[in-house]
């Protein structure tokens, strides 16, 4: 990174006391952790509270889950180069929860069910072979999902503290946060995430929302979309503009990732519902969430819309405008856009708001991490282990160990792959690709096991796997198997097919699956559909 | 179309239901984590309201 860099990464408004509340907000998600740590006496508390989480506890946790620091790193990254166009990702996402909501797809039949976790529903609709095979995909496939995180998290604390990018300061960031989370989720299961949840829901509404006053009114709302047209053109408004980056093909695999998979098929999201007091309940919340899941996405997008009106046209942010835009021959690349966020936030909020949004995205980071370090370990412990165990089983006691090792083993995968994976892809693409190598398959065998009667366990067997061929659209796939090749003349990669179209190829591939394979290999004794 | 328009009238509905949510969500959710305390505390005593 060139000095210029630097100097411009280190011009932020975070003093001492903004670490002081940082530090007090870390501290008091530890206490919980220790203090909630007596409840969790059983599996059903552990990883699912006891089933006793009302309405605005479900909203407030939702909202806690899935706004990650890594959604509003990513979400304002696509903000910065993609304009208020991405806006349609937020949309869709919004629209698909209040459907879900209103018609409880999915959902609803899955509550009724009264399972822990969604390979659980696999067993008791098809069999214990789909359940452990769901199981190791959906740990596999989450696993990865949630291999960035921790890099782009802390990519943001080191950008809006002003610490250094290089050297000692971000991986120092990124075991300290790691270590902070594994300790409370490990040691209180579901409860410590759902409190602690709520206190992130109360500190990261109000942030953004504050944070989001204070951009406007520094930059000026007219100057904020006349900015954002003059850089971007008509493609910075409209998603199927030519040059917008997103296209038909990318629309329809946003209705199909952040619509229903978001909501309705993610695990993390699910265990949720699943821990919902009723149905009805489930519902709700999902209703009211429809708007969290909106502006999940919606806020951070604005922010990087911006972050990029701020150094493209602010006296202010003058000095970054060569940084991010290098003109030809400055010799030096680009720095990573992930930084103009964080960047931007430095200089636009004033000391001790800094802090208290700072806390807000760390916040962010931990109640993600917490509920995904949760979810998969209760996957791999109830879905994969104790069923293999078979007649020996596991105790209630022995699950909740296991589940705690797993927790700290996770923590271990995180730290190694935000140290070394090199892939280039756009994190939110990259997010997308592993996920789907878990839903794609899941879609298949959820809606085919409530909905339709015929569906079979050789019909999920074989969509379970067919989804994992959504493992072709991340770039090293890609260039593995020459769906992607060097162009001799730019010297650039060009895909043979973009990880949207691979998507919802292999989507496609699943549900015929499910359909061909259940029709030629039905069961002998068809099981009714949880739905009824 | 005018996407300008559209996507600022989309952006301050947005904001506008979020606050509103946040504040009931803060209220509320505040009133159900001390009904789940109460019945992790007593989980034998039935607390179910439905």
């Amino acid at each position: 990174m060139p000095p210029e860099a630097t100097e411009a990464l280190q011009r932020t408004h975070f003093t001492a006391i903004d670490a002081v509340i940082v530090a007090v907000y870390l501290g008091l998600s530890l206490l919980i952790g220790i203090f909630v740590r007596r409840y969790a006496r059983n599996m059903t508390a552990y990883i699912g509270a006891d089933r006793k989480i009302g309405t605005w506890l479900g909203v407030a946790t939702m909202l806690g889950t899935e706004m990650g620091l890594v959604t509003v790193m990513y979400s304002a990254q696509k903000g910065f180069t993609g304009g208020f166009a991405a806006f349609h990702i937020a949309l869709i996402a919004g629209i698909a929860t209040l459907i879900i909501g209103a018609t409880g797809f999915i959902v609803g039949p899955l509550r009724r069910a009264e399972v822990l976790t969604i390979p659980e529903y696999y067993e008791k609709r098809f069999s214990r072979r789909v359940r452990v095979l769901g199981g190791c995909i959906l740990a596999f496939g989450g696993i990865l999902n949630m291999g960035l995180f921790l890099k782009v998290g802390s990519q943001f604390i080191v950008g809006i503290t002003g610490l250094s990018a290089e050297g000692w300061a971000l991986p120092a960031v990124m075991v300290g946060l790691l270590l902070l989370v594994v300790v409370y989720t490990a040691l209180g299961g579901m409860i410590s995430v759902i409190l602690t949840d709520y206190v992130q829901f109360v500190i990261l509404s109000f942030g953004l929302l504050i944070a989001t006053g204070l951009a406007i009114a520094k930059l000026g709302w007219t100057d904020i979309f006349e900015t954002t047209r003059a850089v971007l053109g008509d493609a910075g408004f409209n998603p199927v503009a030519e040059g917008s980056g997103f296209g038909w093909s990318y629309v329809l695999w946003m209705f199909v990732t952040a619509g229903l998979v978001g909501c309705a098929v993610w695990p993390t999201a699910v265990s949720r519902a699943l821990a919902m007091e009723s149905e009805k309940a489930v519902r709700r919340q999902y209703m009211v969430s429809s708007i969290s899941f909106t502006i999940r996405f919606m806020i951070p997008y604005f922010w990087g819309i911006c972050a990029l009106v701020f150094i493209s046209a602010s006296p202010e942010g003058a000095d970054l405008k060569p940084l991010f835009f290098p003109p030809e021959g400055a010799g030096h690349a680009a720095i990573d856009n992930l930084y103009a966020l964080p960047i931007f936030l430095g200089r636009l909020l004033p000391p001790v708001l800094i802090g208290i949004i700072t806390a807000a995205m760390i916040a962010a980071f931990m109640s993600t991490h917490d509920s995904y370090f949760l979810c998969w370990s209760s996957v791999i412990t109830q879905d994969i282990v104790a069923p293999l165990r078979g007649r020996r089983g596991l105790s209630e006691q022995a699950r909740i160990r296991l589940t705690r090792f797993i927790i700290f083993a996770l923590g271990a995968y995180v730290l190694y792959w935000g140290l070394f994976y090199e892939g280039k892809d756009d994190i939110w693409d990259y997010m997308a690709v592993t996920g789907a190598i878990y839903f794609n398959g899941a879609i298949a065998v959820l809606i085919g096991g409530i909905y339709w009667k015929r569906a079979s366990r050789a019909g999920a067997l074989a969509a379970l796997v067919a989804g994992c061929s959504a493992v072709f659209g991340l770039g090293p796939v890609q260039k593995l198997v020459g769906l992607q090749y060097l162009d001799p003349e730019t010297e650039e990669w060009v895909q043979r097919l973009t990880g949207a179209e691979v998507g919802l190829l292999s989507v496609a591939l699943a549900l015929a699956a499910m359909v061909i394979f259940s029709l030629l290999l039905p069961d002998r004794n068809s099981a009714a559909p949880a739905k009824s | 179309m005018d996407w300008t328009f559209f996507w600022q009238f989309i952006l301050v509905l947005m904001l506008g239901l979020f606050a509103l949510m946040a504040l009931a969500g803060t209220i509320l959710g505040a009133r159900d984590i001390r009904r789940l305390m109460g019945h992790l505390r007593n989980p034998d005593e039935n607390t179910d309201r439905e």
